[in-house]
């Protein structure tokens, strides 16, 4: 449904200039849900928002449902009220002027040919409807409250069945309760409708657990892109893993590789790897652990366990996470419910789980993303 | 936590702040006593002690030693802003060491500064001139009416003068025009007031309504009602309104208004001579003459210097620097310019100099209703 | 209470009753801080304009027989026969300028905000210099200008376009208008650039074309703020002195402000009527004031966002260069002539049209007259001690009020900002007059009239607002946990006040410092009730020497007044945009 190419934007002129989107592309399925993720000024909102027509490419095209939205190189442009798109900001930007009902009938009557009056309206009461708003109509926008201001958003957005639905960090000025509730809300509506949807957002929670698609981005380049799962599980670039909660990174070299383990030595201790590919042993890898990839001794060494010392130690109400000075450096170390008596100080003793290791790799300034279903990634890219 | 349970409790060294605003409040009173004293007027006598009626005694040479402790004197007077310099430099050349300090101040506005101030207890004033302005405080007590000039001159027939007061110059009103832009517009030059009410006129010509002299001075001779009757023909002749004389001489120069009714003898005989093609100006016969009077303010700041500059100012070597300047002068000693004054050729009308207050102010009523001037709330 | 050791701690000091205890609490620091600031402000503001209030209402009012109170004042004044009149030509005259002045300066902040206009730089130029040039030097030169045998009229014949009286409502109103449109330009460059451009791209992606946009978004949302740029635009108006005297004066056009003039000049004074104006034109600009505030409000509250994004520039395409066409015609008529004029002038000994001819009359006579005159040498050293006066006691005042207000929760202090921002409705006629009023008739043991303290007292009244406006915001953007930390680190409140708060506001402190000067430097109006021969400021010079006819005087005068003003603006934007003493704030945890 969507399609990107080597899409660019440059602001300002030459040295001065800023490149915020550098060359990205990627594919949305129809009706699938694509999360554009990364910490701010990666250039994800730059991306939609080439995507909406509020920006123009400096290079690159976009297609949507096989028509030619923006082409650089044909300068062609088709501006955002002519494209078949609905989007929620980040802001909710709902106009202050008109009630609720107005806001969202907006986008019909500005259709052209006219909509009968009654029909825009039997429109309004359905997408507000649909998301639990059918009895606030006549009211002023300003008189609600920021989740139902954001519903309104999302009622407006749809109300013309785009094709597109694009949704700019919606969740962010949300409390944590709310935001949670919206989220699924959300995801419910999108499944329901199966339109195509875009969502930017920096975080991975939201990104894990809204979409079919991930694609994360860092400094206007796609870093990585796949299923959630994927993402999360194996990540391919050391900055997907950190983005992701795997809070270990350290770098080792590999002793030994059979194609599906690979054994490397850290200057913590020796662990094993998920090995995807054949490694040549000797190489230096990047490699990130998660925290709770760990089984804690606490009586003694065990075999092939780490020596470390704890730091300090804080608690998280489902767990607790142990700072732990090993090897000449910091690892985290999480432990699941009580507290098994450690603290600042004390020695300790961690197994890491076999195969639980991932490799991956630092991004290079150039670097081509990873993207399985994109054509355009070479093979064999580790 | 709540914004409104954080109180910021500052280390409380004892009243900081308390001493700091008595020193504050200290200074402000020192300040207002400082711009008190510099401010107020030390009444009625001078640095030296003498009181008023000793100085009304002096002759000028015992006056001036007092006067140049003194140091200067401040003069409201109508005359040109231009002419003020020379007069200036002429009186402190006769009496160095004090300055004159001369404000060139139009219309009534002599009378209400110096009843303003002294309202306030700070009179600034020392001498006041103009027609009518030394009167109008004469009559509100506000003038020296003991004080005898040294070399007042005898007056003309039909000119008399309160006591305490005497006459700086004779204004005498003169029609001013532009010959170049007349001619441009095709006009001849007026030979008189009448001309100026015909339509050809409408609108060229300006007239000031803030002063009634050409009622005050053709009235007494000519017939109160009928000079009226003339001023309403006038103002129904849309005349352009300008507040002072000397701003309808420069008007005229500058060819912004062709003809200006209300123009100093004075001013025209000297822009006349300065660019012929600009001014010319014409003697009505009967002249409206307006008397300047001059007076010293009572409780002025500097009584020694006022009486000495006002000596000098009507003795024969005042006035004769007076009238270089294109004025006229009362005294007999002194030849008058004759193209400015001719009393064979143009017969002189003084106007009334001791009319009361009121009957001034109606006479302006009537002149500017009759000017279709919307004045105050009248 | 125990403590750990068991025994019951020694108190510090005997409590005192609750009664007293709350009393000493009330004359807290902070209180007393409070109290005299309000009391400083409210004397400057309320109590000049209570003496108004009490004149209007006195017969014999400063005179020498017995008064008494009375409505004959009100009824004399406003049944007199030329009341209506004066109304309505007040009104009809600042109605014409509103309207012209607010559609001109709207529409050149949208060209310069929306469009892709070149050169912006001379619009803002154009826009914003016209502000140095005091009222009456503006006047000068359009009289100068437009005179029946000036330069514009004898193009306009040449050309066979009918000649333009200035003398006229017309000419009033096309010179206030011209001085005017700066301020609604301002006005309208703080609305447009400060609007939510998110709510434009929700309606171009919700499908309505960049015209139906504007229809239907960005006008409904900008009309409130327009409109209350408008009545503020005609608040000041009505309250302006100097091109009613010099143009409407002897186009028999009165106005409000004028009448009211005419009325302290002429002998005797008639101090009853003259209050009952005041009155009207006070009521007239409090009314404006609180519609303005009304509508004004309610759209920066909702449309104001400071967002950081750049707003959506329209592309004009080839119309653009009409846009500078229209900007740089504007920009001609309402800066370039005038200041050439004003330069031409001055450097002829008597004014003369432009013409070859006169090249050969040009000297610095005039200029070295002013040096050698030492009147306007006193004139100049009084505007300058009065000006660095002003500019010194309004920061102070503003600085400490700006800290009750934004720092403290003391809970009167909606009553100190509403004084310290009402002389924004108090006309400067009113201010003069009022002031006159006061301090002739107070009991004080101290004469201030006449004096400079009189006329800093009046300025500083009238720049209050500006000052505030400067260092509020300033205050504001600086963290209250600043403060909290010094204190907690055992700063007295003194302390915080010189050692933080002080060396963060210098840029703002700067800014509001030079811009009273200018205000002070400036002014002329109520100068003109106020000063005496000791006391004399070049404005009240200028004045004088214009009445006396000497034009070209008056032109030098003013030139160097302009180049004196344009070096403190232009040392104000220097400071002001320094916003290197970077306020440290908190981050914003939302984000």
């Amino acid at each position: 449904m969507i399609k990107v190419t080597a899409l660019q934007k440059r602001f300002g002129e030459g040295a001065a200039g800023f490149t915020a989107v550098n060359g990205v592309s990627f594919t949305a399925e129809p009706g699938s849900f694509v999360t554009l993720l990364g910490p701010s000024g990666c250039g994800k909102t730059t991306t939609l928002r080439l995507l909406a027509g509020l920006e123009r490419p400096t290079g690159g095209a976009i297609h949507i449902d096989g028509e030619c939205m923006a082409s650089a190189e044909k300068r062609a442009f088709v501006p955002p009220h002519r494209r078949p798109i609905g989007m929620v900001f980040q802001s909710y930007a709902i106009w202050p002027h008109m009630t609720v009902a107005g806001n969202v009938a907006f986008p019909l009557r500005v259709q052209r040919p006219r909509l009968p009056r009654a029909e825009v309206g039997h429109r309004v009461e359905e997408a507000l409807a649909l998301v639990g708003l059918e009895q606030l109509g006549g009211r002023m926008s300003t008189e609600l409250s920021g989740g139902q201001q954001q519903r309104v958003a999302l009622a407006r957005a749809l109300v013309r069945q785009p094709k597109v639905l694009l949704l700019d960090e919606p969740l962010s000025n949300l409390d944590a309760a709310l935001r949670e509730r919206m989220r699924d809300e959300i995801r419910e509506v999108q499944q329901r409708l199966g339109i195509t949807t875009v969502f930017v957002t920096h975080d991975q929670a939201e990104a894990l657990a809204m979409s079919d698609q991930v694609i994360v981005m860092d400094g206007g380049n796609i870093v990585e892109s796949g299923l959630p799962q994927e993402i999360y599980n194996f990540p391919r670039r050391t900055f997907t893993a950190t983005f992701l909660g795997v809070s270990n990174n350290f770098t080792g070299t590999v002793t030994a590789c059979d194609g599906q383990v690979a054994t490397i030595t850290t200057p913590h201790g020796e662990l094993t790897a998920r090995a995807v590919d054949a490694i040549d042993p000797g190489q230096e890898v990047r490699v990130a652990m998660r925290p709770d990839a760990f089984t804690i001794h606490r009586s003694g060494p065990a075999p092939g366990a780490w020596h470390g010392t704890v730091r300090f130690a804080t608690y998280h109400g489902d767990s607790w996470l142990y700072h732990v000075d090993t090897g000449g450096a910091a690892i985290k170390i999480r432990a699941a419910k009580e507290k098994i008596g450690l603290g600042h100080g004390d020695d300790i003793y961690l197994v890491p789980e076999p195969g639980a290791a991932i490799i991956t790799r630092d991004t290079e300034p150039d670097a081509t993303p990873l993207a399985p279903t994109s054509p355009t990634a070479p093979k064999g890219e580790i | 936590m709540l914004r409104s349970d954080r109180k910021v409790n500052f280390a409380m060294r004892k009243s900081t702040i308390r001493r700091a605003a008595l020193v504050a409040a200290g200074l402000a009173l020192a300040s207002g006593v400082a711009a008190c004293s510099s401010g107020g007027s030390s009444p009625s006598s001078s640095s030296s002690g003498s009181t008023v009626s000793q100085l009304n005694g002096m002759t000028d040479a015992q006056l001036y030693p007092t006067a140049k402790q003194e140091g200067k004197v401040t003069w409201y007077t109508s005359m040109p802003q231009a002419d003020l310099p020379k007069i200036a430099a002429a009186f402190e050349k006769t009496y160095p060491g004090v300055t004159l300090n001369a404000l060139y101040l139009s219309g009534q506005t002599p009378v209400t500064r110096v009843e303003t101030e002294a309202k306030a207890g700070s009179v600034q004033a020392d001498v006041v001139s103009g027609s009518g302005d030394a009167v109008l405080l004469d009559q509100a007590g506000l003038i020296d009416s003991t004080f005898k000039p040294k070399d007042a001159p005898a007056l003309p027939a039909g000119l008399s003068m309160p006591a305490g007061l005497a006459s700086d110059r004779l204004i005498t009103n003169v029609i001013t025009y532009n010959p170049k832009a007349v001619a441009a517009a095709g006009l001849t030059p007026p030979t008189s007031f009448q001309d100026l009410t015909s339509p050809k006129w409408k609108g060229k010509f300006s007239i000031d309504p803030t002063t009634a002299d050409l009622l005050d001075a053709l009235g007494p001779a000519e017939g109160y009602s009928t000079v009226l009757g003339l001023i309403k023909q006038l103002g129904d002749n849309s005349p352009v309104f300008v507040t002072s004389h000397s701003l309808a001489a420069s008007q005229v120069a500058a060819g912004t208004v062709l003809v200006a009714a209300s123009t100093y003898g004075q001013t025209a005989v000297v822009d006349a001579q300065k660019d012929p093609t600009t001014t010319g100006f014409v003697n009505t016969n009967p002249l409206p003459v307006e008397v300047s009077e001059v007076g010293i303010v009572k409780n002025d700041p500097n009584p020694a210097a006022a009486r000495l500059f006002m000596d000098w100012l009507i003795s024969k070597a005042g006035q004769q620097i007076v009238v270089s300047l294109g004025n006229t002068s009362v005294r007999t000693d002194v030849s008058n310019n004759p193209q400015v004054w001719n009393p064979a050729k143009w017969k002189p009308d003084f106007e009334n100099v001791s009319q009361s207050a009121a009957v001034t102010d109606q006479q302006l009523q009537e002149w500017q209703s009759a000017l279709h001037y919307s004045g105050s709330g009248s | 209470m125990a403590n750990a050791q068991g025994t019951s701690p020694v108190p510090l000091t005997t409590p005192p009753s609750a009664l007293f205890a709350r009393v000493r609490q009330w004359f807290s620091e902070q209180n007393i801080i409070f109290l005299i600031t309000t009391l400083v402000i409210a004397y400057l503001v309320l109590v000049p304009v209570g003496t108004l209030v009490i004149a209007s209402f006195r017969s014999n009012f400063l005179g020498f027989g017995p008064s008494s109170w009375t409505l004959n004042n009100y009824s004399a004044t406003l049944g007199a026969s030329s009341f209506p009149s004066l109304i309505g030509n007040s009104l009809e005259y600042a109605g014409l300028v509103t309207l012209f002045a607010t559609v001109i300066g709207m529409a050149l902040a949208w060209l310069y905000v929306r469009t892709n206009t070149p050169a912006k730089w001379f619009a803002l130029l154009a826009s914003l210099v016209p502000l140095i040039i005091p009222g009456l030097i503006n006047a000068a030169a359009w009289v100068l200008m437009l005179a029946p045998n000036g330069p514009v009229n004898n193009a306009a014949n040449a050309v066979g376009l009918p000649r333009i009286q200035v003398y006229s409502l017309t000419g009033m109103v096309l010179v206030q208008t011209l001085q005017t449109i700066p301020l609604a330009f301002l006005m309208g460059l703080a609305m447009m650039g400060s609007m939510d451009r998110s709510l434009e791209e929700a309606a171009a992606v919700s499908g309505a074309t960049p015209r139906r946009t504007l229809r239907s978004i960005v006008f409904p949302l900008m009309r409130p703020g327009v409109l209350g740029a408008a009545l503020l635009v005609f608040v000041l108006t009505i309250s302006s002195f100097e091109v009613p005297q010099l143009i409407g004066v002897p186009a028999h056009e009165w106005v409000l402000t004028t009448e009211i003039y005419n009325a302290t000049s002429q002998y005797p004074v008639k101090y009853g009527t003259v209050a009952v104006l005041g009155m009207v034109v006070l009521v007239i600009a409090l009314l404006g004031l609180y519609l303005s505030r009304r509508l004004g409000g309610m759209t920066v509250r909702e449309t104001v966002t400071g967002k950081g994004f750049r707003p959506t520039i329209i592309d004009l395409g080839r119309w653009r260069w009409a846009s500078f066409g229209a900007v740089a015609i504007f920009g001609l008529i309402s800066l370039v002539l005038p200041v050439c004029a004003l330069v031409w002038a001055s450097l002829l000994p008597v004014y003369q049209n432009p013409s070859g001819a006169a090249l050969h009359k040009l000297t610095l006579s005039n200029y070295t007259a002013i040096f050698d005159t030492s009147s306007t040498m006193n004139a100049a050293e009084n505007t300058i001690v009065i000006a660095v006066l002003t500019g010194l006691i309004t920061t102070l005042i503003c600085v400490v009020a700006a800290y009750l207000l934004v720092k403290t929760r003391v809970r009167a202090r909606r009553v100190l900002e509403m004084l310290a921002t009402a002389p924004i409705a108090l006309p400067s006629v009113i201010l003069g007059v009022s002031l006159l009023y006061w301090y002739l008739a107070a009991p004080l043991p101290v004469h201030l009239y006449g004096s400079i303290a009189i006329l800093v007292i009046a300025f500083v009244t009238g720049a209050l607002p500006f000052g505030l406006r400067f260092i509020e915001p300033a205050f504001s953007q600086i963290s209250t946990e600043l403060e909290e930390a010094a204190a907690n680190s055992g700063a007295t409140r003194f302390q915080v006040f010189t050692r933080i708060y002080l060396p963060l506001l210098r840029p703002a402190l700067t800014a509001a410092f030079l811009y009273c000067f200018i205000i002070a430097f400036k002014e002329l109006t109520s100068a003109l009730f106020l000063y005496s021969p000791k006391s004399e400021v070049l404005s009240v010079s200028m004045y004088s020497s214009w009445i006396a006819g000497s034009y070209t005087s008056v032109c030098a005068m003013g030139t160097l007044m302009v180049i004196v003003l344009a070096i403190a603006v232009l040392l104000v934007r220097k400071l002001g945009s320094s916003r290197t003493s970077r306020t440290i704030q908190i981050p914003h945890v939302a984000r």
